[in-house]
């Protein structure tokens, strides 16, 4: 088990390099210039070709690249080339946020998802089955940012239980705070947790008419641990595997629930960057919701193994 | 070899009590609109510590028969008809809480592929283990531990406290095989329907296993209903043989009568190794045509009448096509054929 850790970890180094050759040629290859967006239609060439060398943006790419890459493994991201500040702390700051919005939507997704495909995939063809599976097909179709807007229209405009928006930290007032995680990450556990719920049916359908749930029967065993201990045991498998794949629809979707919510996290400054092309920002942002996509499919992985012996071979 | 058959003449198994009494016992499915009889009215009894070899070819309806025993049909399957009386009940009847607690305890089931039988994500350890629990045995994790050890031990499964801490993916095929065996025996049944236990297993593992089972009879007067295509098999460890044609018991008697003196025609063709029952019959078979029928295509008469070489060197007579032959199954060595005492004096 720790041989097969270590080889997954060392996997992962140079895919994260391969990863941020290949943002930071993406990030160029956008057209327009940012410092001539920058200074708009006021910029004289002479004071853009000033601005861009004061910022370095005139020496070769692969000397770019190599600042940016040897400032990352000091942890250092780089200045941002609009505002001049260091963006290492500025990320730093909206991590938290990030962070607690992706963790509760999880939570969401696991609480809804999970139970629902179970009890569908258990009792196919039973009425529960014929209400969640509808059910998840309309999840599915419903974008996140409409769901989001009916969760304020209901619970913040219609009865007034939860505020429309905002961030208070965690450490701050942990009540208050979860109050105000409490829709966007509902939202995003809604618009996930149908494709969850679905796999989890599927493999519970398949799971009982495996062999061992069949012997399982056959040895006498009670019906409390076969649901346990084969069926459910067995069908975390794959929602461990879909949960980390779904990360990155998370870390997606948060650009625009934390938008729609007012939610200062790492999402919003990436569309703030975006649209003021602060190529630096962009692709330092991008590479650090990539670390966190393959650091916890990374965990993933190693809870994988950790559950399912046969994956260690 | 000769154990069983200095063992065989004298034991009656009506007379020593028997295990299992089966009467009249009919499997149904529903298909296209009417029932197909995949185990048509087979009645038989298992004596205390005896092994029945209960052979046929594949859709001959025994392994359905060996499932029915444990009333674990597959739906929309049925048992529609007949007693199953086991330990002063009625199986066929039982409730099904009352069933769930006679699996694995009363009565064991082991198949032949052990792998798939076996939870993947949990250790040997906790697949006996659970067994016990379920079924209402101790709980302390120590004692249970050395119960499943133990257990191993009889089984004589190398490294036994080893390989309670394994998964099942991790152990031999026959090591595997080995376990399904514990986890069967460990709360110590009266009857196990073994279902073709060791045709996964090349042929030394087999021979062991083989052995294994035989020992266990012996022992612990455990009696086996010994599921099997392998007549080498039979012949081994088997006190006595039901041959199962179509549905049916065509045959049934002890190992060394039907071995030496087979009175039925399909029988005869399987001993005398006309008819493989795995496998691909051979191109020059022409004593034994045709395909095994189907269950929703079950012959009129006698079921084998159609393959039948007795029928066609008789002059196809008419009772075989229309009568179904009447059998005393309180004989010791019975044959379902209006021809068989003719056929075995012929020989």
């Amino acid at each position: 088990m720790i041989r097969y850790a270590i080889n997954r970890i060392l996997i992962v180094i140079p895919l994260l390099l391969a990863l941020s050759v290949l943002l930071f040629l993406y990030v160029h290859a956008v057209p327009g210039d940012p410092i001539a967006g920058m200074l708009g239609p006021n910029g004289s060439p002479e004071l853009i070709a000033q601005l861009r060398a004061e910022r370095g943006l005139d020496r070769p790419l692969y000397v770019q690249y190599w600042d940016w890459i040897s400032g990352l493994a000091q942890g250092d991201l780089g200045i941002s080339l609009i505002s001049g500040q260091q963006i290492t702390p500025v990320v730093i700051n909206r991590i938290p946020a990030t962070f607690q919005l992706t963790f509760v939507s999880l939570f969401f997704t696991v609480l809804i998802g999970l139970p629902a495909g179970f009890l569908a995939g258990k009792y196919r063809g039973s009425w529960i089955d014929k209400i969640l599976s509808p059910a998840a097909l309309l999840g599915l179709s419903m974008p996140v940012f409409w769901i989001g807007t009916l969760l304020i229209l209901i619970l913040a405009v219609q009865l007034r239980w939860l505020p429309t928006g905002g961030y208070i930290p965690f450490a701050q007032s942990p009540v208050d705070s979860l109050r105000l995680t409490l829709m966007p990450a509902l939202a995003l556990g809604i618009h996930l947790s149908p494709f969850l719920a679905r796999m989890v049916r599927a493999t519970t359908i398949e799971l009982q008419q495996e062999q061992f749930v069949v012997q399982a029967r056959m040895k006498g065993l009670r019906s409390r641990t076969i649901t346990y201990r084969y069926l459910l045991r067995n069908a975390i498998v794959p929602v461990l595997v879909v949960l980390g794949l779904q990360l990155g629809t998370l870390l997606g979707g948060q650009v625009i629930v934390e938008q729609l919510f007012n939610w200062p996290g790492v999402g919003r400054l990436l569309v703030e960057g975006a649209i003021q092309r602060d190529y630096l920002m962009v692709q330092s942002l991008i590479l650090v919701v990539a670390t966190i996509y393959v650091i916890v499919n990374l965990g993933v992985e190693l809870l994988h193994a950790w559950l399912d012996p046969r994956v260690r071979l | 070899m000769t154990k069983q058959q200095q063992r065989m003449p004298g034991s009656d198994p009506l007379r020593d009590g028997a295990v299992l009494d089966v009467r009249g016992l009919t499997v149904e499915f529903p298909a296209r609109g009417r029932n197909v009889r995949a185990v048509d009215n087979v009645s038989f009894t298992v004596g205390r510590g005896e092994i029945i070899g209960l052979v046929g070819e594949s859709a001959s309806g025994k392994s359905t028969l060996g499932l029915a025993l444990m009333r674990m049909i597959p739906a929309p399957g049925v048992v529609s008809a007949g007693t199953i009386a086991f330990g002063g009940r009625d199986l066929a009847s039982l409730p099904e809480a009352e069933m769930r607690e006679l699996r694995g305890k009363a009565l064991s089931l082991i198949v032949q592929d052990a792998l798939a039988t076996m939870n993947p994500v949990t250790t040997i350890e906790e697949q006996i283990t659970e067994v016990i629990r379920d079924h209402g045995g101790d709980r302390s994790r120590k004692s249970l531990r050395a119960r499943a050890t133990e257990m191993l031990r009889e089984v004589r499964l190398p490294n036994a406290e080893q390989s309670l801490n394994r998964y099942p993916h991790q152990l031999s095929g026959g090591m595997q095989q080995r376990v399904a065996i514990a986890e069967g025996l460990i709360l110590g049944p009266e009857l196990i329907i073994a279902d073709e236990p060791t045709t996964a297993l090349d042929v030394t593992v087999q021979a062991q296993i083989l052995a294994l089972l035989r020992d266990i009879c012996d022992t612990r007067g455990t009696s086996i209903i010994f599921v099997t295509h392998d007549l080498a098999t039979v012949a081994e460890i088997c006190d006595r043989v039901m041959v199962m044609y179509a549905g049916r018991i065509v045959e049934s008697g002890t190992v060394s009568a039907v071995f030496s003196k087979p009175a039925h025609p399909y029988t005869k063709a399987l001993l005398s190794g006309l008819l493989p029952l795995s496998g691909e019959p051979p191109a020059e078979l022409e004593a034994l045509p045709g395909q095994p029928p189907r269950p929703d295509a079950w012959p009129t008469g006698c079921r084998f009448h159609p393959r039948c070489p007795l029928w066609r060197a008789l002059g196809e007579p008419e009772i075989c096509t229309t009568t179904d032959p009447e059998v005393d199954e309180s004989d010791s060595h019975w044959a379902a054929c209006h021809f068989a005492d003719l056929e075995g004096a012929g020989r």
